[in-house]
């Protein structure tokens, strides 16, 4: 039963590392924190699940479409909330705050145009959209679905990070996210990295929402809520703006709510994550990877 | 007859609500005054509401030692929670905060003395619209007199540069500990005075949606000015009850509003009025 566990553990997980990179992606180029990333997650499994059942749509169309859509919701967003505060020539704490309000503007915005658009029923894929094949491990039991989930999760990790290390672009977001003045000095086309930036965090976001409600084949309009503070929790543990802590910290987070499911109780599984939070910032705030931050 | 009870009921309840908005954007302010990024308003008055609503319905005390021991609790865990938690500022101290908010909200929806996720109900109704006006006076002088004094004019120097604030002696710590436990004693005393304003404590009610509410009220006012917040929570509570559309597109609303404040009036509407009194006169 240990071993069902940890493997529905590692899908959540999957679930949270492809949103919580998104989120430290965008912290660690900007050193803002974007509130209206989990919209960008709820959009996109709802534009999903609208594609598929109003457009009769296959999945395998449905889902890159939905994905870009995330990307353009992304790179909305910078426009919208961002853009305007680093054309002012704001940055560090001063853009904290008004970053942190005028996104999470946006994201209220967003779930009104969902609610509007899609209500706040809970959304469902038809049934039997995605072959129900199940393999067994040992004592343990993987759909099709999870070992997909699991699959696609590993790649993109893998892709980012080899995009990050070894590419143009990559090594041009990474002196974004070192010096953005030192980088337009360089000749690095700062705005356009930047919007490359957002549009890869948002279509990472967009493939976790997509997960989660193909996962439980439920999308609804308030489902980017909870994900959002876990993505904070995350980032926090891992290091603000630290990839591999993302990564590392969604795991740590999954394990231990679907250990404490299991073995204590179902009521404290939220908790965790938000007590892990404030544990991490009394004790260290820069987290397990982060640079030193106060 | 039954028209008249229900429009005096109706606007009963709308006065009640704006009144309570108005004590938790005053609250909020205590900290943002400071610049310290604090959401957690809303956990301090759940902490104010549950114990106020415990104490009446299992202890039958007198409604003032009631909202007393609502005031005493949140100060507590505030000081507790402060101490280590204001050493954070920023992204850092709003994370931290808003999950304080979601622990407390967490606690009531699973701890059996108060009564789930349903709640406590059946709680008597004691709190007149009067005593909430006046609590709110009373607030705004306290707030008015402290802003005169030495702990006010250390607030404002270090929300305006807390480096020069610090070379210049204010001892930053201490200040944003005082102005982070006024502002939960208000918040604790708001939600003891909501607490028996109808007949109710859900737990639904003192979450994220709260902490946006909150914040809202302090944006859209401004929060240079003492009665920038207080414009904030009566525009943003009466706006949605007065025209039905903005209650169907609330969310839509408040968000372009927020945004339009955030992005072109940096001191809110506050700033926007004082401004124009100014180039009229």
């Amino acid at each position: 039963v240990l071993t069902q566990q940890l493997l529905n553990a590692l899908v959540l997980g999957c679930m949270y590392a492809l949103f919580a990179l998104g989120l430290t992606l965008v912290f660690g180029v900007l050193d803002i924190l974007n509130l209206a990333h989990a919209s960008v997650y709820m959009s996109s499994a709802m534009l999903a699940v609208w594609m598929v059942r109003s457009l009769e749509l296959p999945l395998a169309g449905a889902i890159p479409l939905a994905i870009l859509a995330g990307g353009l919701i992304g790179v909305g967003i910078n426009q919208i909330a961002f853009a305007p505060f680093l054309r002012r020539g704001l940055s560090g704490q001063a853009i904290h705050m008004p970053s942190m309000i005028s996104s999470l503007a946006v994201a209220l915005v967003l779930e009104g145009l969902n609610r509007g658009l899609f209500g706040i029923q809970v959304q469902r894929f038809p049934p039997d959209l995605f072959p129900d094949v199940i393999f067994a491990i040992g004592e343990a039991q993987i759909s099709l679905l999870q070992l997909t989930v699991i699959v696609v999760t590993a790649l993109l990790i893998a892709t980012i990070g080899w995009m990050l290390q070894r590419t143009r672009l990559g090594r041009a977001i990474r002196a974004v996210a070192e010096n953005p003045r030192a980088a337009t000095r360089m000749g690095i086309p700062v705005q356009s990295i930047v919007v490359k930036t957002f549009f890869i965090a948002s279509a990472l976001g967009a493939v976790a929402g997509i997960f989660m409600g193909l996962t439980y084949n439920s999308v609804h309009v308030l489902m980017g809520t909870t994900v959002a503070l876990k993505g904070f929790a995350v980032i926090i543990l891992g290091g603000m703006g630290s990839l591999a802590g993302a990564v590392v910290a969604s795991f740590i987070l999954a394990v231990s709510e679907v250990l404490t499911v299991a073995y204590l109780s179902s009521h404290f599984r939220d908790m965790i994550a938000f007590g892990l939070l404030i544990v991490v910032l009394l004790l260290r705030p820069q987290g397990l990877f982060g640079r030193k931050v106060v | 007859v039954t028209l008249l009870t229900d429009f005096l009921y109706l606007y009963g309840s709308i006065t009640n609500l704006i009144l309570i908005n108005c004590l938790l954007a005053l609250s909020a302010y205590v900290n943002f005054s400071s610049g310290q990024f604090s959401v957690a308003a809303p956990g301090f008055m759940a902490i104010g509401a549950y114990t106020a609503s415990l104490l009446t319905l299992n202890a039958q005390w007198p409604f003032v030692a009631v909202l007393a021991a609502a005031v005493l609790l949140a100060a507590v865990v505030a000081l507790l929670f402060g101490l280590p938690i204001l050493k954070l500022q920023g992204v850092y101290l709003a994370m931290a905060t808003l999950g304080f908010v979601e622990v407390i909200q967490n606690l009531a929806i699973n701890l059996q003395v108060t009564g789930g996720a349903m709640g406590l109900m059946a709680i008597p109704v004691k709190t007149q619209t009067w005593h909430l006006a006046l609590t709110l006076a009373l607030l705004v002088y306290l707030l008015w007199v402290m802003g005169q004094s030495k702990l006010g004019a250390g607030l404002r120097a270090i929300r305006q540069d807390w480096q020069l604030a610090r070379v210049l002696g204010v001892n930053l710590h201490r200040y944003n500990l005082i102005a982070f436990v006024i502002s939960a004693a208000m918040a604790g005393l708001a939600g003891g005075l909501a607490a028996h304003t109808n007949n109710a404590v859900v737990p639904g009610d003192f979450g994220f949606n709260l902490v946006i509410a909150v914040l809202s009220f302090c944006i859209v006012g401004g929060v240079d000015r003492l009665w920038g917040p207080l414009l904030g929570a009566l525009l943003l509570s009466i706006l949605p009850e007065v025209a039905r559309p903005l209650q169907e597109y609330r969310l839509i609303f408040t968000g372009l509003l927020l945004l339009a404040v955030i992005l072109f009036l940096r001191r809110g509407l506050a700033g926007l009025v004082e401004d124009s009194w100014r180039s009229l006169k």
